[in-house]
């Protein structure tokens, strides 16, 4: 085979290979803040507006409560939900489980707001 | 060949790999710059309680955080302001002397009552007394008797409200009540701190679910989206509004009610009836570019039912969706709503 012919296979060869490698990078390197994976879920419990408790939603296989002010939040690796309340109207308790990244909920009068972090549709929500 | 110097094929080839190379090189460089372009700007994000709702702020600066405080402070100040629950308010203070002199407050009144009007008193601020009669949303939740609810109609009245200038006077017995738009009128308030701040490029704030949308989260000038809450899921989305700098706002029998023999009595009242209204509609979301005005569209619109709140909306070039008891949904306006 004539130098030229080597040249030209492992040239071939050469060109794909960067292209695929650049492409893959690129696409990887771009798409990857736009994934949002929802099991990537961080549960924030805030009280009088500080953030007071953090976990990681898939870390929490056996469930756990968190006491904040007047209540009890419970969390698995599913969603979290207020178990109880020593405000009077109970509305935390009623609003059920929230499973999804951007959700809020609260018990007002206890002061106390519940959020899932994560990769997100929407910047808000209207209610 | 002669040694030492490259064939005609050979030279193509190394062409070739420059320009692949180069290819790939103003594709990453490209690329970079959608990124950069898409990537948000830099926030903070605070949840806190007030107005006895859930506050959420987001704000995108190079140093956000400053932001937040003076935010919440507004927030904090407008509902000692406009608390009708807050006896020291001074807005109580025109239900208990039933004059006052005040332009907060009489700014606010000019818009509720034009809407009042426009919504053939759908729409009521005046109905303080029949509110706390009601008492929904609190542990005294309960139906009053026809002949009470009669009582306390004739207590209200839009009508019965006067303004002069900043002067402000409500008929002996009327209560003024601005719950239905207090939330709107903090986003005003935070607009115009937001827009006063040349340093914030953008923001996203909730009080308890009227929302201000203003300037950019990333350089793309990407739409914000918001989510609207299902009215009979609450951890589902009806659809996601793409928007620019506005305001949003809903209003729905499922955010405050309680049932009592299988009745679902919720907390916006019909001005005519006195009665949580029956229009047909269970959620009304509007959007336009006044906070007050997007609340006191969405309460007359869900009062009123399809057909006469879209000839509201129209009237003031508001968009908004509107969804009624079998789930039909129906889009008003210039609104990009998907669902």
């Amino acid at each position: 085979m004539s130098t030229d012919k080597k040249l030209t296979k492992t040239l071939k060869k050469g060109d794909l290979f960067i292209i695929v490698t650049v492409i893959a990078i690129t696409l990887v390197w771009f798409l990857a803040p736009f994934s949002g994976r929802e099991d990537n879920l961080k549960l924030v419990i805030y009280l009088d507006g500080e953030a007071v408790e953090t976990a990681q939603l898939s870390t929490l296989t056996e469930g756990k409560s968190f006491y904040v002010g007047g209540c009890e939040i419970y969390a698995d690796s599913e969603g979290v939900k207020f178990v109880s309340s020593v405000c009077s109207d109970s509305l935390c308790v009623k609003r059920g489980t929230m499973t999804r990244a951007g959700d809020t909920m609260a018990c007002v009068p206890e002061r106390v707001v519940v959020s899932l972090k994560g990769g997100s549709s929407t910047h808000i929500e209207t209610y | 060949m002669k040694k030492g110097k490259l064939s005609a094929k050979t030279k193509k080839l190394i062409i070739k790999i420059i320009a692949v190379v180069l290819v790939a090189l103003i594709g990453t460089a490209a690329a970079l710059v959608v990124k950069d372009r898409k990537t948000d700007f830099n926030s903070a994000q605070k949840y806190s309680v007030a107005m006895n709702t859930v506050i959420t702020q987001k704000i995108y600066a190079d140093v956000p955080g400053v932001h937040i405080e003076p935010v919440r402070a507004i927030i904090n100040s407008l509902d000692g302001y406009i608390s009708c629950k807050d006896s020291e308010s001074v807005l109580s203070r025109l239900n208990s002397e039933g004059t006052l002199n005040d332009i907060l407050i009489a700014e606010a009144l000019k818009t509720c009552l034009e809407v009042s009007e426009k919504s053939g008193g759908a729409f009521d601020v005046s109905m303080g007394k029949l509110s706390e009669s009601w008492a929904i949303g609190t542990e005294n939740a309960r139906v009053p008797s026809d002949e009470e609810i009669s009582e306390l109609l004739s207590q209200c009245g839009y009508e019965k409200i006067t303004l002069d200038g900043s002067k402000i006077t409500v008929a002996e017995g009327v209560s003024v009540d601005l719950g239905a738009v207090g939330k709107g009128i903090a986003c005003d308030y935070i607009m115009t701190y937001l827009k006063s701040k040349t340093d914030i490029k953008g923001a996203v704030v909730s009080v308890g679910g009227s929302i201000l949308t203003y300037g950019q989260h990333n350089k793309a000038g990407d739409e914000w989206n918001v989510g609207i809450r299902h009215p009979r899921n609450e951890n589902e989305y009806l659809g996601i509004i793409h928007m620019t700098e506005g305001f949003v706002s809903t209003s729905g029998d499922y955010e405050r009610y309680f049932e009592q023999d299988g009745v679902r009595y919720h907390h916006i009242l019909d001005g005519n009836t006195g009665r949580p209204s029956d229009s047909g509609l269970i959620s009304v979301t509007v959007v336009c570019d006044s906070g007050i005005l997007s609340d006191a569209l969405s309460t007359a619109c869900l009062v009123l039912g399809a057909e006469k709140a879209e000839a509201l909306l129209n009237e003031y070039g508001a968009a908004g969706v509107f969804v009624d008891k079998d789930m039909n949904i129906t889009v008003v306006g210039d609104i990009d709503f998907e669902y």
